[in-house]
């Protein structure tokens, strides 16, 4: 296969041939809230496709981390937290490719969301680092998305 | 609607039903752009000589479908409404399974007027305050509502079982999405141990924001778009639109919220203890659940394929932009909180 350029290069692009080619012609104000979108969601694309893998697979590696941590400080009650946590140890992707990598990003989703539920009460220092991972996660989608407004209003 | 060359026969034929006899002609039939999750057109009519523009709201296809609703609830909520006196469009007629218009749709008289938004964007900071003040008087318009006609909407019990329910609601849509999603989780549970006092429940129009108010010439507001509207607590609406204020300014509330909510309390009765910005912020995140519980299943439907729009691919940048809020109202409240000792 060709790799280079990359496929946000491509996009890189595309993007700009819309921008400077596509979007003075429209005048239809539907046609370009449509185009608004499409550039919304190639950025959203171009973010991503670079790089999905390895940071689904980063931030899979920080939530079995925080999961460790929560539950060595004994506040997994009733084992919810292990057994996510066990499930996505049981069930690894069994290949790079973006489907079966984001199979076990959605386990460790589950391992993320109990050891908050878990962390929530107890507060304090605790609270803060497991939902440190969620900041990251949300830097992550903020760094996919960019700006955002809704267009067309 | 799906079909505009064919919508102006199509009406002809469902207003002929409607008016037995009478003469009806339809014409200048024209899509209306800008909202999300209905197809909308506005056209002329003639009924035995007699002129009015209206409004038909329908249903996009399941495939094109961006935010699920029921379009007979919406009929309802608005009759009723229309009839208690609330400020909304005049509904007129309803093709409940699309045997007339071809998909299920609704025509309302059409109000003449601007949408606030617009409004306030070529306000200055002056008037802007003005609208701000018009926006809390529509509000407790609204949430002051007769709701005796409305006996399709679920009445909760009680505000704790209310919020409950909501709390509820928002684990259940992650339940129901085919990728886990922590920041729900986190926020049902945030929610849960962060309640505010509670407030009086009552009509909530559900997506109140200033894309779906028109002001009409004399300056009176309108709102559109009854569709997430139920029994609950009012603050929902205020936080709504504060939240959207964020994505599509210019603001009204966040222009002085404490000043907005202090209006609020004065026409509406209730103290400044209940509604204050903090309360409102909580509810902007609560209230949230009314778009997402529509939205994310087109967004999983998207994602196997069986929904084909643009906009729900798009709107993913709406779905984080509530994961932000939902960061970042929360540890703004706990903020407020820890720095002047106040109850949420």
């Amino acid at each position: 296969m060709i790799s280079r350029p990359s496929c946000s290069r491509l996009l890189e692009v595309v993007r700009a041939e819309l921008r400077s080619t596509v979007a003075p012609a429209v005048t239809d104000p539907g046609a370009a809230a449509v185009l608004g979108m499409i550039d919304s969601v190639l950025q959203n694309v171009a973010a991503r496709c670079d790089h999905e893998v390895a940071w689904m697979r980063g931030e899979i590696a920080e939530i079995e981390d925080v999961a460790r941590e929560l539950i060595d400080a004994g506040v997994d009650t009733g084992s919810r937290v292990s057994d996510a946590l066990a499930r996505l140890r049981a069930h690894r992707s069994p290949s790079d490719h973006t489907a079966d990598v984001q199979a076990e990003y959605d386990l460790a989703g589950e391992v993320l969301s109990r050891a908050l539920e878990a962390a929530l009460p107890h507060g304090g220092a605790l609270r803060d680092r497991v939902r440190s991972v969620l900041e990251h996660r949300l830097r992550r989608e903020v760094e996919i998305r960019g700006d955002f407004t809704l267009v067309g209003r | 609607m799906l079909e505009p060359e064919k919508m102006p026969t199509r009406l002809v034929a469902f207003l002929e039903r409607e008016h037995p006899g009478a003469s009806v002609s339809v014409d200048s039939y024209e899509q209306i752009r800008g909202g999300y999750s209905r197809l909308t057109a506005r056209f002329r009519t003639e009924i035995d000589g007699r002129e009015q523009w209206m409004v038909a709201r329908g249903d996009p296809p399941p495939e094109m479908s961006t935010c699920a609703t029921d379009r007979a609830r919406e009929w309802r909520t608005m009759r009723g409404l229309h009839d208690a006196g609330a400020p909304l469009p005049q509904p007129l007629y309803f093709d409940p399974d699309g045997t007339h218009l071809g998909t299920t749709a609704m025509v309302m008289d059409m109000v003449r007027g601007e949408p606030l938004l617009h409004l306030a964007a070529r306000s200055n900071d002056g008037k802007r305050d003005a609208l701000a003040d018009q926006m809390a008087e529509l509000a407790v318009a609204i949430h002051g509502a007769d709701v005796a006609r409305l006996n399709h909407l679920e009445v909760p019990t009680d505000w704790d079982s209310y919020i409950d329910g909501c709390i509820q609601g928002w684990r259940d849509i992650e339940a129901a999405h085919p990728e886990a999603d922590p920041f729900i989780r986190y926020l049902a549970s945030w929610l849960d141990q962060n309640r505010p006092p509670p407030a009086p429940l009552g009509l909530v129009h559900g997506d109140f924001q200033s894309t779906n108010v028109l002001v009409r010439p004399d300056g009176s507001f309108v709102a559109l778009d009854w569709e997430l509207t139920h029994i609950g607590d009012p603050r929902e609406d205020l936080g709504w639109c504060r939240w959207n204020e964020a994505i599509q300014p210019p603001g009204l509330i966040d222009r002085d919220e404490e000043e907005f909510c202090r209006r609020y309390a004065e026409l509406s009765g209730l103290s400044t203890d209940i509604v204050n910005p903090r309360t409102v912020s909580y509810f902007s995140v609560l209230s949230a659940i009314g778009a997402c519980e529509a939205a994310l299943p087109t967004v999983a439907a998207f994602a196997s394929g069986l929904n084909n729009s643009l906009v729900t691919g798009y709107i993913l940048g709406y779905i984080s932009t509530f994961h932000q809020q939902f960061l970042e109202v929360t540890q703004g409240i706990e903020a407020a909180v820890s720095a002047e000792g106040v109850k949420p």
